[in-house]
Parts: structure tokens; sequence; C-alpha cells
């Protein structure tokens, strides 16, 4: 009988060894994974780009969707209006204005988004970037929902929020929303003033999330529901009483025209 | 007669075990999660390549899933030599490739399972 080659793990299949990656939730885990060999440090190399979504634009009147441009060929990660203008983040950063009749693209010229320790561009999978006007500014929102090693096994959701200089032209990040609460979901993102009108608490982020099902079998997706304090950093979850559909259906947030 | 050349007697019979469970017709969702406990459970590193390899090969979904889980869940909170050590990895990384990869990932070599060097 031939003996037994020894196995040799450094040659795994990729497909192999990008999906005993996925499973990894904890950031330290997927970087050290990604420091073992070449081949496992593929992984890293081949930081998942999202789907980058491209944008069209619509009017009653016409008779289909307008694309907008891929300038950066990245894709767009948020859009947004402030002020009158519309503006959009793409996918290695930049951010641009669109002309709403033109739909001619222009970059503002700044530096990409912040340096964060987690943040680069493109994004993991556990990571989101969202661009929210509020009372006039232009708001951006990074969340990372990561485990951290150093902290309990527990899933922790980190936000961090940053204003647009527009004469600077840079992101700087806000250490407090003031009066403000932001509001995020899949699809619906706002900013509210005075959030105590609706019982909301001010300098905090309300949160409905998608958490997928790592775990055989996947592809469940469950609603994540909670609000992160900036105040104190902590994220709690958002408690609506028993009947709440959690798999399949997910809110979204509206405001109340009183 | 199929013959499979990929893959040793001892794995394939392990892979038919799987599947007879997993096929039962009276077998709860319960009892199959337990079971996949148990068979995956103490599974030695060279046994888990061969069962990846194999559930790779022959297309088993849930196979392949439930060992590529064990396998990441053995990483978890352990350092990168831990790695290479348990796994059999030799880095082929030059010594300024290490330091650098190092450097970079600084923050992320902290607070990692005392038994992982």
């Amino acid at each position: 009988m031939a003996g037994r080659i020894m196995a040799d793990w450094s040659k795994l299949p990729y497909d192999i060894i990008h999906k005993v990656a996925t499973y990894l939730m904890a950031v330290e885990d997927f970087l050290a994974f990604s420091a073992v060999c070449r081949s496992w440090r593929s992984v890293y190399v081949a930081k998942q780009w999202h789907q980058s979504p491209q944008l069209a634009f619509c009017r009653p009147g016409y008779s289909s969707w307008k694309t907008v441009k891929d300038i950066s060929r990245t894709g767009y990660i948020d859009v947004t209006h402030v002020k009158d203008q519309i503006f959009a983040l793409c996918g290695l950063g930049s951010l641009v204005v669109i002309d709403i009749d033109s739909l001619a693209v222009t970059d503002i010229n700044g530096p990409k988004a912040p340096e964060h320790v987690a943040l680069s561009l493109p994004l993991w999978h556990w990571e989101q970037l969202i661009l929210v006007e509020s009372s006039g500014d232009l708001w951006m929102v990074y969340q990372n929902r990561t485990s951290i090693r150093s902290r309990s096994s527990v899933e922790s959701t980190e936000f961090y929020v940053y204003t647009f200089d527009f004469s600077k032209k840079r992101w700087i990040r806000l250490s407090s929303l003031g009066n403000h609460a932001i509001f995020v979901g899949d699809n619906c993102s706002m900013s509210i003033r005075a959030p105590d009108r609706f019982n909301c608490k001010s300098n905090s982020i309300y949160f409905i999330g998608k958490r997928m099902e790592q775990r055989w079998p996947c592809g469940e997706v469950h609603v994540d529901l909670g609000v992160h304090s900036i105040t104190n950093g902590i994220s709690e979850p958002l408690c609506f009483g028993p009947g709440i559909p959690k798999h399949y259906s997910f809110p979204l947030w509206v405001t109340p025209t009183f | 007669m199929i013959p499979l050349p990929l893959i040793d007697g001892r794995t394939l019979a392990r892979v038919i075990t799987y599947l007879n469970k997993h096929t039962e017709d009276d077998a709860s969702d319960e009892a199959k999660r337990k079971f996949d406990e148990e068979f995956l459970y103490g599974m030695e590193v060279g046994v888990l390549y061969d069962a990846a390899l194999a559930a790779n090969y022959l297309d088993i979904g849930g196979l392949f899933h439930e060992v590529c889980q064990r396998i990441a869940d053995g990483m978890m909170n352990k350092s990168v030599e831990w790695v290479r050590k348990t796994f059999h990895i030799e880095s082929e990384f030059t010594s300024e490739e290490e330091v650098q990869i190092k450097k970079e990932y600084a923050w992320a070599w902290e607070g990692v399972d005392s038994n992982a060097d």
C-alpha cells in the first residue's frame, strides 16, 4: 500500500481556502488567516468587491430610467441629496456631485474616505458606508459589524460618523451628533433633528441590519434591530415584543407627518 | 463500480456515514445536528483535510460547510504561528514581507489565546 502523502494545507484549492475564510467573523482571525502563507493571503487580496451597484435616475414623464455614468469604474456605495444637490460616494471613496438634468458627474476633488483602523476601500463584507443629509450637512456613517476578539465573542457594532467640510473638501469625524438621531437601514437612512419629539434619543444611531446565517444551513437572514449610543459607544437591541416577523421581511424607517 | 481516484477508502467511508445519517427518513434536524457535532468533533487535522477535499470534489454541500466551519472554528483566536505549526505550513514569505505584514496588522496580534504560540 502506498504511503499517505502528508496533507499540504498551503496547497488547498482556492475555493476551499476562501470558503474557510468566510467563516472567520472576527477581523483579527481573518487577518491572521491571510498572513499564514502566500496562497492563504489570496483571501485578503481578493477582498470582496460587493456587486458595485450602479446608479439610475427617473422622473415622472421619463420613458425609462437613465443610468448615471460610473466614472470611477468602481460603482456607487450610496447616494443622497443635500440642499438641492445630489451627492454620491464611489466604490473607492471619492465623492461626486451629479447634475439632476444632465446627469453629469463631477468629482468633488477631495481626499478619499478617511483612514480608519479597519476602513480601507473596498469594504469588507461586514462593513457599510451610508450617506445621510442632516439639517443641511452631508454626513457619512461607517458601520462595522464584526466581532472583535478582545471584546466578548458577541458580535458588536461600531459606528463612526463624519461630516463633509465643503471648504476644506474633506471628511471630519464627529464626536457628537448634537440634537440629532440617525436612522440607518436597508435602503433607507435619515437624520432627525430633535428626535425626542418621537421618543427617540439624540446622539444615537438606530439601525436595522441584516445578519446572514453563516453556519449551515446558510442563507437564513435575520433582522437585527438596535440603537447605538454615541455617548457611551454601547449598542442595545430594540425590542418590539413578540409577533414581529424576523425573517424575510425588513422594516423601513418612516417619519410621521405630524 | 465507479473508481474515484482522488479519494482514499477511509475518507470515502466517512463521507458515506455522513450521507447515510443525513438521508435517513426518520432523523430529526436535532438528531442530525447532534450527529454532526460528534462526527466532526475531535477530527484530526489530516482527516479534516481529506474530508474538505472529498466533500468539495463530490459536491456535498452540507458536509463541505460543516468541515469548513470546523476548520475555521479551530483557528479562532489563534496566532499565525500556531496555525502554521498545527497545519504544518511553511510560510514562504521573505523576512521583509513578514515584517511588513506584522507591521500592518500589529493590533490584530494582541489578545490571542495563551496556548496559541
